[in-house]
């Protein structure tokens, strides 16, 4: 007979394997090369950089999905962080906006990071190497601030 | 060649015809109702609801009532949705295009943050400067005072709308209703 701590591992196996069947479909987004926040906008490399590293994931159509997001259930925590990051702010459709509407984007994006909210820190957990230095955050509302005053 | 010539003719008898069909009409068009039909549309964009609601928003947060806020931003994206169908002249409609997208943005974020009375006051900075513009590019005959506090918005300061002169900071809330100074009359 089994032990009773082996039953709980067999089930748990078995649960995880068939969550597995389950996956979200990743969409494979494409974004015309003239379009994309980096060309609209002439983002200077230094900021292109940061923003591919901690922001892109989740705030525009080029998401880099690592390895794991190929496992459930990290397959559905990352699914879900993409598609409401999204819907709150994606980078590429950000020059189809009007003035005002861009304006007070950027500044969200400012108040976001200077309040620390943005990366989550579910994100930062997750995915090494994401999270804002101090350098870096200072970069991002430099930058931010001169599209303010375009 | 010889069509060419015939065209050039054709085409300046029917330019000829329609400058003089117009000046025609013209006068007569000035006093007949068919006129009238075309330029009232223009008058009808009423903002009054949009207003109502945003006055509304300001009440809400000068008590710190989050809900209410959510509420009153509930109430301005539907009056959007109103007004969205109504007659703008061309120009205009840029305009107007540029400031609603930008209100519903920001509507949108304060209906979402009933938790976060703070993160609801950093939308209404937006949502007042819009409202403002909106009342002088279209001429909108509410009376405003426009008041400004200095300690809001990270130490920038920020404006907001007020129907009385005898005005309660929405920024502050019960922390300091009576900060802010008139900085202009709206109408």
């Amino acid at each position: 007979m089994f032990s009773k701590s082996s039953t709980y591992i067999f089930f748990f196996l078995v649960c995880f394997a068939l969550i597995q069947l389950k996956r979200p479909e990743i969409k494979a987004y494409t974004v015309p090369a003239e379009e994309s926040f980096n060309a609209a906008f002439q983002v200077p490399l230094e900021v292109q950089s940061i923003l591919k590293t901690s922001c892109y994931d989740c705030h525009s159509n080029e998401t880099t999905y690592p390895w794991y997001s190929k496992i459930q259930p990290m397959a559905w925590l990352m699914e879900q962080h993409i598609v409401e990051g999204k819907e709150k702010l994606n980078f590429d459709v950000v020059a189809t906006y009007g003035t005002r509407k861009r304006r007070s984007k950027f500044k969200q994006i400012i108040n976001q990071i200077q309040q620390g909210k943005m990366p989550l820190t579910s994100y930062t957990l997750m995915h090494k190497g994401t999270a804002l230095t101090k350098e870096e955050e200072e970069i991002l509302i430099r930058y931010f601030n001169s599209l303010v005053k375009l | 060649m010889k069509y060419l010539v015939l065209g050039l003719i054709a085409t300046s008898l029917v330019t000829l015809t329609a400058c003089t069909d117009k000046k025609e009409t013209t006068p007569i068009g000035t006093n007949t109702p068919t006129e009238k039909i075309q330029e009232k549309p223009a008058e009808a964009v009423d903002f009054t609801e949009l207003l109502g609601h945003y006055d509304h928003m300001t009440f809400a947060l000068s008590s710190d009532n989050a809900e209410e806020t959510a509420k009153a931003a509930t109430g301005m994206l539907a009056a959007l949705q109103k007004i969205e169908g109504a007659h703008f002249d061309p120009e205009q409609k840029n305009t107007y295009q540029d400031i609603a997208a930008n209100i519903k943005e920001n509507a949108e974020h304060i209906e979402d943050n009933i938790g976060d009375i703070a993160h609801q006051r950093e939308h209404f900075v937006e949502i007042s400067t819009d409202i403002y513009d909106l009342v002088q590019l279209f001429d909108i005959s509410k009376p405003y005072y426009k008041v400004f506090c200095p300690m809001v918005n990270g130490g920038e300061g920020a404006f907001w709308l007020s129907t009385v002169k005898d005005f309660r900071n929405p920024y502050m809330g019960e922390k300091m209703l009576s900060c802010g100074s008139i900085q202009e009359e709206l109408n």
